[in-house]
């Protein structure tokens, strides 16, 4: 995992934190063990020493250990604060949509369905599989779900959320990078659930209009093509009508 | 012996007739007896599912690997979610308890011995319910059947039904040899055997009975709101409807985490009884 986000860069310092604190609690523990062992064993010519602690020492030695574990509390909450913090848009990121100006969060729906994720953008625009953002911007994701519960995790960008259906759920986050980032489902959500992934690609804001732009024009052609068919179908419908009695849906 | 009063239970099965040792298995109510049944069982199923196991690991070896369909997959994950938590970690951590807890404290035999005859072979019918049912109509909906994808509009099939059976009656079982457990441990110690007395791991087999007191009813029920949305129409885990797909989550989050403390308790008190 390469951080590229406010929180995740939070997620990932905790997670080294907690490593390296495990190892150095590992590493003493066991040295310690294995030099008792050293040195109160038995040998050629001597007896082993049989030990005994002084009256405070399980006491001194859980202290301390609790007094450690205190501690990594204590930094997780605070790391996992900033974390879920919401990051600001800076002067770089996308600070006017459509001609408005940006107070606040760019906010996008997402929804799991099986098996493939869809992502509305406001102004009318979507987009399935790829989520595109521009870059330096507050994000503000609400994840719905339409069938079963899906969890969206791209771990680059932001934390992990259920997608669960009758429920809005929002993640906040911040691109500060371009590029673009896998991601993928994360909870069993039925046969094809190992396939159902996603893609975030992080653009510049004039990139992100633009995109914008494409897709609304896309999805206005689509849908005259779809009206022109429609159309069409209806005509042949009412020709046929008209030359024969109809009584085939009556079932 | 200070409890004269109470009456004797012949536990240990019909007279032994030839050299069937069967028949005297299968009808003890002996705590020991019992206990072995579970030890063995889940002793059997920690091979199965680490077969289970390694199949899934195969399959995910490489990328987009073509081991197995699917679906199979979806099977066997599902099928080795309730082996290794019902019927390996569980009646391992139980059927020590039970084997060692009343010998510890100086109990003659356990106070309910039938109720734990009945746990017992309820958590083998719960065995045979789920490898039947794996057989025939597998579940496909994972380790923890979440809704609304163990819903009957998603798995329309009997397979989810099964799944919820055997780990009900595994369940069930177990739930029963706590009470006995603890039932024993309360009241048929033997004189002069002060909790400060008891050693640790008969603590331990108190505190994780009381434990499984708690957490398996709530997994009992949301079995049953679960196979009542199935087969009866009900919408407890339905949203739209009044339910919430994540009241199943906050149910098996009790179960599940009470489960993990529970392996963990007996764990720390096996280190701290041996060493």
């Amino acid at each position: 995992m390469t951080p590229h986000s406010p929180g995740t860069g939070q997620i990932n310092t905790l997670i080294w934190i907690g490593f390296f604190a495990a190892l150095i609690v590992v590493v003493v523990i066991n040295l310690g063990l294995f030099g008792a062992i050293r040195r109160n064993r038995g040998g050629r010519g001597r007896s082993a020493r049989q030990t005994r602690g002084s009256r405070g020492l399980q006491f001194r030695v859980a202290g301390s250990l609790a007094g450690f574990a205190i501690v990594l509390f204590v930094l997780g909450i605070i790391f996992t604060n900033n974390a879920t913090s919401t990051p600001q848009t800076t002067s770089a990121g996308l600070t006017s949509y459509h001609g408005k100006k940006l107070d606040g969060p760019l906010v996008i729906k997402a929804t799991g369905q099986q098996w493939i994720w869809r992502y509305n953008y406001p102004n009318g625009a979507f987009s399935y599989y790829k989520l595109v953002i521009p870059v330096h911007t507050e994000i503000e994701m609400k994840l719905e779900s339409t069938d079963v519960i899906h969890t969206w995790s791209v771990p680059d960008l932001a934390p992990k959320v259920d997608a669960v259906p009758g429920k809005d759920t929002p993640v906040v986050f911040r691109a500060d990078a371009e590029g673009e980032f896998w991601g993928q489902s994360a909870t069993l959500s039925g046969q094809a659930y190992a396939p159902m992934r996603t893609a975030v690609e992080v653009v510049s804001p004039e990139r992100f209009e633009e995109f914008i732009a494409e897709q609304q024009k896309g999805i206005k052609a689509g849908q005259e093509a779809a009206e022109e068919i429609e159309a069409e179908k209806v005509k042949e419908l009412e020709e046929t009508e008209g030359e024969e009695p109809s009584g085939g849906e009556e079932e | 012996m200070s409890k004269q009063s109470r009456p004797e239970i012949a536990v240990d099965g019909f007279p032994r007739r030839g050299r069937f040792a069967a028949a005297d298995i299968v009808t003890s109510a002996d705590h020991k007896v019992v206990a072995k049944i579970l030890l063995v069982g889940s002793g059997g199923f920690l091979f199965i599912a680490a077969l289970e196991l390694l199949l899934m690991r195969l399959q995910l070896a490489i990328p987009e690997n073509i081991f197995m369909e699917p679906y199979t997959f979806n099977r066997i994950l599902s099928l080795y979610g309730a082996t290794s938590i019902f019927f390996f970690a569980l009646p391992l951590v139980m059927g020590l308890f039970l084997y060692i807890a009343p010998l510890q404290v100086g109990a003659r035999g356990t106070a309910l011995p039938r109720l734990s005859q009945i746990g017992g072979a309820l958590w083998v019918a719960g065995a045979v319910v789920l490898y039947a049912g794996f057989l025939w109509t597998p579940s496909e909906a994972g380790v923890n059947p979440l809704p609304p994808l163990s819903e009957l509009a998603f798995l329309s099939n009997n397979g989810v039904d099964a799944w919820l059976t055997a780990c009900g009656f595994a369940t069930l079982g177990l739930v029963l040899v706590a009470i006995d457990l603890s039932t024993t441990l309360k009241v048929d110690r033997a004189p002069g055997m002060a909790w400060r007395r008891a050693p640790i791991f008969a603590w331990a087999a108190a505190v994780g009975s009381w434990l499984m007191l708690f957490i398996g009813p709530v997994l009992l029920a949301a079995f049953t709101m679960l196979m009542i949305d199935r087969n009866y129409g009900g919408t407890f885990f339905a949203d739209g409807a009044g339910g919430a797909p994540l009241l199943w989550q906050h149910f098996t989050w009790i179960f599940y985490s009470g489960a993990y403390m529970l392996v963990l308790i007996f764990a720390f008190a096996a280190v701290a009884e041996i060493f």
